[in-house]
């Protein structure tokens, strides 16, 4: 295959969503119910990837996913409204400030084996909502109100795109790899000579680092931010979208994401009936097909556009 | 030192509450290191079982104490059953058994909330007798009411009742040994599942107790009241050592007598961000819990 | 100076002394063998000697330097790698993958290298990739290239394994019952196996065996273990005439010391 075709397929794969949405929404053809719903999917989506570098490709399960982008949020957020930086930076900073909090409850916990880590993680993202709840700075229990709206359809895709760029970088990496051999056998990482401490936290702080960019996005565009907003069952949410898109296939946990949100946005009126269907799912598809809808498979353009080629005869190269 | 003695007091109550509820964690993960993150969630189906034999059945509320075991247990058993045995009998990794209980808590808790719907409902007043008693010692004056007498006393008879289970029955020898090593049990010819079965069904009934006590002492239930006394008993289980029946107990108490000292002395607000800074410490400090032993783990 | 240094090296589970007072020498080229019979302490060995666990008491040398209380992954990059009883590889990633990991800790770039994928990514996992591709030929994995390693037929399991603590560059390979479960024809062809790869990559050997015509053919030192004591060292000949080791293994089949 031409390698000039591939990057021309690669540019339009990449840029064809964006161009589609922008000129709708230019048009005026998106009603803002759908716009939340757009915009929901995108954090969704870097949510869920970000969680999945932790849970399914490092193998150890962290719960506190909703803290860490709380963390993001507000700093973002108190960055932009009460310091009157610039939105980007203050994104980068939301999301390096949630990565170094990521470092902070890894580098101890993350000696310990899975389940602990499990309730220590959700116990600090209880404990950021309780420093969150009792700093009259950041607004206390009623949270941060009138943040600027600045996350647009146009920087959140430029951020989806690089979450996701990044983080298949990563997972396609020597770095990538010794996260997988940690999830698959920790002791046989070890003695292949794998600092298994050193990439649970690096994978830990990247992951959060997304989390909390996923944070920022989310403050800039719903004007207000509370405590309630970062609460464990958003960090269930997410760690369903990943589960059921598959523990270690990004493609999975951006289709999971996707249909989450969107089913999240129809049943809204049901949203206890909502949720026990995806906690029945969660447990069958942890009895039936734990490897989750995708499996570990991932959506390739140039496999899709080899198949393509070979459908159509042998193309020259 | 009269308000701190009567911070311990009430303390001593929450702590039996919490010891309770950490027992069933305990067990069940002494038996299959797992961390039932349902078993919170079961307390509150006990609560709701209490009030409803209490209101519909207008049934004593020692009745509705046992109703709300029973219905657990049976409960316990079922969770167990559908939702964690195909998991352990293909030998899934941990991680799934974890997201599975995670699956299985949420289930419940969104079932509450669709068939008891999310308002508050209160125990009707004077099922429990509620009258303070002031008591002297060496000069110091503090207040009990009869309520916290009651909580401590049936915390009480579950405890000798546990003890006696497991140390004078043959179940409590088959727990005991499947604990200790499930394989080398099923060898001796014990039924390993019934064994399990048995176990989430006490811990389920012990824990419908503390939530028949929680809806009592709070004088309130909800479909979620569950899951915050389901993770501090968690925390509870694992500041005494986790796997350890007297640690759960000892871990209870301590984790009642904190809260309530935090409450009395500082703010109730940061009752629960400090409870979760404990247990980042003790995992920190000592993982194995105040009665476990630091062990090798074999390779 | 010795590769490998252990004095009075000794460890307890709770009161149970696994290990007391073991001393061993090891030299460059060395191929020794450690026998004893079940319960000996002969894996509890070699996981102080990776860093598993941590001694009660005594010193490990590793080319002159002290690695008691290293993580395991920093005496891997000293060069001591191992494979184990019970196979431990990487089961849902592929057999190419099990042996790249290994190569992690000394073929590596950055992180920022890896995240916006800067030249020196694609030349380093390059050579990756032709290191994997030439252990995978000369272990006659290739076949299997990109099956995930649960798949593989055991004894390719154990080869795999071996390839891939290879792959992690050792001087002295641990290889902790890497008989278990082959027929004798089988044996016999692993010895010529171990015989080539100790040649080809200039290794040290040392081998945990029940298989006696293994240990008695390939071994140039052996060293008995029994109830974590050390009874005896010496050639093949002096061990299999040693008192005392007869003694531990009376009960036991006999005709295991038929060369």
């Amino acid at each position: 295959m031409a390698k000039g075709k591939y990057i021309f397929w690669r540019l339009v794969a990449l840029l064809l969503p964006y161009v589609l949405i922008q000129g709708l929404l230019g048009a005026g053809l998106i009603s803002d119910f759908q716009q939340i719903t757009l915009m929901m999917m995108g954090i969704n989506i870097i949510l869920a990837v970000s969680l999945n570098l932790i849970v399914g490709f490092t193998g150890q399960l962290a719960l506190g996913h909703a803290g860490f982008m709380a963390v993001g949020a507000y700093t973002a957020a108190v960055l932009t409204l009460k310091i009157h930086q610039p939105f980007l930076l203050s994104l980068i900073l939301g999301g390096l400030a949630a990565s170094l909090a990521g470092l902070l409850v890894g580098l101890p916990t993350l000696r310990l084996k899975g389940d602990y880590l499990a309730i220590a993680t959700l116990g600090f993202g209880e404990i950021i909502r309780g420093i969150l709840n009792n700093v009259e700075y950041v607004g206390g229990a009623a949270g941060l109100l009138g943040i600027p709206r600045l996350t647009t359809w146009t920087w959140l895709y430029g951020f989806l795109v690089l979450t996701l760029l990044g983080v298949m970088n990563f997972v396609n990496s020597t770095h990538g790899r010794a996260c997988l051999a940690i999830r698959e056998d920790e002791i046989a990482a070890e003695t292949v000579g794998i600092n298994t401490t050193y990439y649970k936290v690096v994978a830990f702080s990247l992951g959060d680092f997304f989390a909390g960019l996923a944070g920022g996005l989310y403050a800039h565009y719903f004007y207000l931010i509370q405590p309630s907003s970062f609460s464990f069952f958003r960090s269930f949410d997410v760690l369903v979208m990943v589960v059921l898109g598959g523990l270690g296939s990004i493609t999975g946990s951006v289709l999971a994401a996707m249909g989450i949100t969107l089913l999240n946005a129809l049943l809204q009126d049901l949203a206890e009936f909502r949720m026990i269907i995806y906690s029945l799912l969660l447990i069958l598809v942890m009895i039936f097909r734990p490897q989750g809808l995708m499996g570990r498979r991932e959506w390739s353009l140039a496999r899709w556009l080899e198949k393509r080629g070979e459908a159509r005869g042998p193309a020259g190269s | 030192m009269a308000g701190f003695l009567q911070q311990l007091v009430n303390g001593l109550s929450l702590g039996s509450i919490y010891a309770l509820v950490a027992l069933g964690y305990t067990m069940v993960y002494g038996i299959i290191q797992l961390i039932n993150f349902a078993h919170g969630d079961v307390l509150m189906v006990g609560a709701y079982v209490g009030f409803a034999a209490v209101v519909f059945l207008k049934l004593s509320i020692w009745w509705a104490f046992l109703l709300a075991m029973g219905c657990t247990a049976l409960l316990g058993i079922l969770i167990e059953r559908v939702a964690y045995r195909p998991l352990r009998h293909r030998g899934a990794p941990r991680l799934a058994a974890l997201i599975t209980a995670i699956g299985v808590s949420l289930f419940l808790e969104n079932s509450g909330l669709l068939l008891f719907r999310p308002e508050i409902r209160s125990y009707p007043p004077g099922l429990i007798l509620n009258r303070p008693l002031s008591i002297s010692l060496g000069g110091i004056d503090f207040t009990v009411t009869t309520f916290q007498v009651t909580i401590l006393a049936v915390t009480g008879i579950l405890l000798l009742f546990l003890q006696y289970i497991v140390y004078w029955t043959k179940t409590g020898k088959a727990m005991r040994a499947v604990a200790d090593d499930a394989d080398a049990a099923r060898l001796m010819g014990i039924d390993v599942d019934k064994t399990i079965s048995f176990t989430f069904a006490l811990g389920s009934a012990f824990a419908a107790v503390a939530g028949v006590l929680l809806g009592l002492y709070y004088n309130a239930i909800d479909p979620l009241m569950g899951i915050m006394p389901g993770l501090k008993a968690f925390i509870a289980a694992v500041l005494g050592g986790i796997g350890l029946i007297p640690g759960a107990v000892l871990g209870g108490f301590s984790l009642g007598f904190l809260e309530a000292l935090v409450s009395g002395y500082w703010s109730s607000r940061m009752r629960d961000p400090i409870v979760f800074l404990l247990l980042i410490l003790i995992l920190l400090f000592k993982p194995s819990g105040l009665l476990g032993k630091n062990q090798v783990e074999k390779v | 100076m010795a590769l490998l240094e252990v004095e009075n090296l000794s460890m307890a589970f709770g009161g149970l002394m696994a290990l007391l007072n073991i001393n061993m020498q090891v030299e460059e080229g060395d191929l020794i063998g450690i026998i004893g019979p079940n319960g000996a302490g002969k894996t509890t060995l070699f996981n102080l000697l990776t860093g598993m666990y941590r001694p009660l008491r005594g010193s490990i040398r590793f080319r002159g330097q002290d690695i008691v209380g290293l993580p395991p992954h920093k005496i891997t990059r000293l060069g001591i790698a191992r494979t184990f009883q019970n196979i431990r590889l990487f089961g849902d990633l592929t057999v190419w993958d099990n042996i790249r990991i290994a190569q992690h800790w000394h073929r590596n770039y950055g992180l920022g290298v890896a995240l916006l994928r800067l030249p020196p990514f694609h030349r380093v996992e390059e050579e990756i990739a032709r290191e994997t591709q030439l252990l995978l030929e000369m272990f006659g994995l290739e076949p299997y290239k990109h099956e995930k390693a649960r798949n593989l037929p055991y004894g390719e399991q154990r080869r795999l394994e071996i390839a891939r603590a290879l792959a992690a560059r050792p001087r002295l390979l641990l290889l902790d019952e890497p008989a278990a479960g082959m027929n004798p024809q089988e044996t016999r062809e692993l010895m010529a196996f171990l015989k080539w790869l100790k040649e080809e990559f200039a290794l040290t050997l040392l081998l945990i065996e029940h298989d006696m015509s293994l240990v008695m053919g390939l071994c140039q030192r052996i060293y008995v273990l029994d109830y974590g004591r050390l009874i005896a060292v010496g050639t093949p000949e002096e061990v299999q005439n040693d008192p005392q080791v007869i003694e531990a293994y009376l009960g036991q089949e006999v005709n295991d010391f038929a060369p």
